[in-house]
């Protein structure tokens, strides 16, 4: 059974930096790469890929959020200082 | 304001307007801080918004409060799913090995210590194998960590916080307070404070057995009393470990004088089940263990536990006159310092035969109805 792929590590790895997942875990998949069968470890992979996507999403709707009560303050703003 | 919009933070708006932020403008602006970090509100400038924007600012915090939950929910599922696979496809030692190895060059444990953190890294990954809840084993392994580093502190200098923090990791406390405790005195002071910290947890309670246990490998001096040192009413000793049903080698210690105590403030149904786990699991089986609850089961009027001591001990009851004789044998070689050992005595070879007979595997279903 093949449980190193040197590839698939360091796309685990580069995966891990930007999750959020916490820093314990991230050691705990580092240290637990090199003995694992690859099935395990194309499921850590798609875990994270998962997370990222979702992450991003929510990132976006963040953004709109923001933009979104920021022009009202604003335009409340204006109204006042019309008024 | 009403108390819907108070609430929508989950509370934090409230905490800030307790702690003196009358004006809800500000009490917003540190609920948010504390949600969301300084850079938001920077940004945001909530503090500038005009004074009939706060309708506004309710539901502006109930959407960041949805995105900011189903991020955590994100990272949680994937957390959940990332330790599965790491526990399903490795080696739970070799991997607690290599934790263990990270928590040391942060912690630099004793080697005892570094022993008790791989034995519980290890039991948490394997408990997550098990049970399938990987984030209690991140959270256990993540406590460990902190209560490793936490450790490196004079012990008398530690806040109730963080003994009972430190607490709950009590193995490591007892390697360090053996190096920084010179006097009994002194020990006991602090370990008063460790009981009120800790209160009746069951964390306690396996504290109190490991020191039990542990006192006199642990301490250069000598204490036979370790429920009194830890500040604990001796009647209640008993009670509180077998709430806890962990109890294992301390019981030899506390039982003879503690058992009625028990079966008083805690029935029989309790201790009765206790006895029959510690049979089954073979931890109680010693002939002679079984003589002293014979004693003490005579000594207690009660015909129900004579009962269960008689199913339980099995061929192994022995009388309460050899029970005493080995007693007093014991107390008189003590006294003349014998080091020899002691001739087989009654109880033993009863017991040794009982031990050639089969096991008394059949009888536990029945003892299973009894419970």
């Amino acid at each position: 059974m093949e449980t190193y792929n040197s590839n698939i590590d360091l796309e685990i790895e580069r995966m891990l930096e930007t999750s959020s997942v916490s820093p314990l875990l991230k050691a705990i998949v580092k240290a637990s790469l090199y003995n694992m069968p690859y099935a395990n470890k194309m499921t850590i992979l798609r875990s994270l890929q998962k997370e990222q996507r979702k992450l991003l999403l929510l990132k976006k709707r963040e953004e709109k959020i923001i933009e979104k009560y920021r022009g009202l303050m604003e335009n409340l703003s204006k109204q006042q200082g019309n008024t | 304001m009403s108390d819907d919009k108070v609430k929508l933070d989950e509370g934090l708006i409230g905490d800030a307007i307790n702690e003196g932020k009358t004006r809800v403008k500000d009490a917003y602006k540190v609920a948010m801080e504390k949600s969301f970090g300084k850079t938001w509100t920077d940004k945001l400038q909530v503090w500038n918004w005009p004074k009939n924007s706060l309708l506004f600012v309710g539901n502006f915090f109930k959407e960041l409060f949805a995105v900011k939950k189903e991020k955590e929910e994100a990272k949680e599922r994937a957390e959940s799913e990332i330790v599965q696979e790491v526990v399903n496809g490795g080696e739970t030692s070799a991997i607690a090995k290599r934790l263990t190895e990270e928590i040391d060059a942060e912690a630099k444990l004793e080697p005892e210590e570094k022993e008790a953190v791989a034995i519980l890294v290890e039991d948490s990954l394997e408990a997550a194998k098990a049970t399938g809840e990987p984030a209690k084993a991140l959270a256990t392994i993540d406590r460990v960590k902190e209560a490793a580093k936490e450790d490196e502190k004079d012990p008398e200098a530690l806040t109730d916080e963080e003994i009972r923090r430190s607490f709950s990791m009590g193995l490591f406390t007892m390697v360090r307070l053996r190096q920084r405790f010179d006097s009994e005195e002194k020990l006991a002071e602090f370990l008063t404070r460790v009981k009120s910290a800790a209160g009746k947890s069951r964390k306690f309670n396996d504290f109190s057995k490991y020191l039990t246990n542990n006192f006199k490998k642990l301490f250069k001096f000598e204490s036979g009393d370790v429920p009194e040192l830890l500040g604990i009413d001796k009647t209640k000793f008993l009670p509180l470990l077998i709430s806890n049903d962990k109890m294992r080698d301390g019981l030899d210690i506390v039982l003879p004088e503690l058992f009625p105590t028990a079966v008083r403030d805690k029935g029989l149904v309790p201790i009765r089940k206790f006895f029959v786990n510690f049979i089954r699991q073979k931890r109680y089986s010693e002939p002679e263990t079984i003589a002293k609850l014979v004693f003490m089961v005579e000594g207690k009027n009660s015909n129900d536990m004579r009962d269960l001591a008689k199913r339980i001990g099995g061929a192994k009851i022995v009388s309460l006159a050899s029970v005493r004789e080995t007693e007093d044998k014991k107390a008189q070689l003590k006294q003349e310092g014998a080091e020899k050992p002691v001739a087989k005595k009654e109880d033993e070879e009863k017991g040794e035969e009982a031990d050639k007979k089969p096991d008394h595997k059949e009888e536990e279903p029945q003892l299973a109805e009894d419970l």
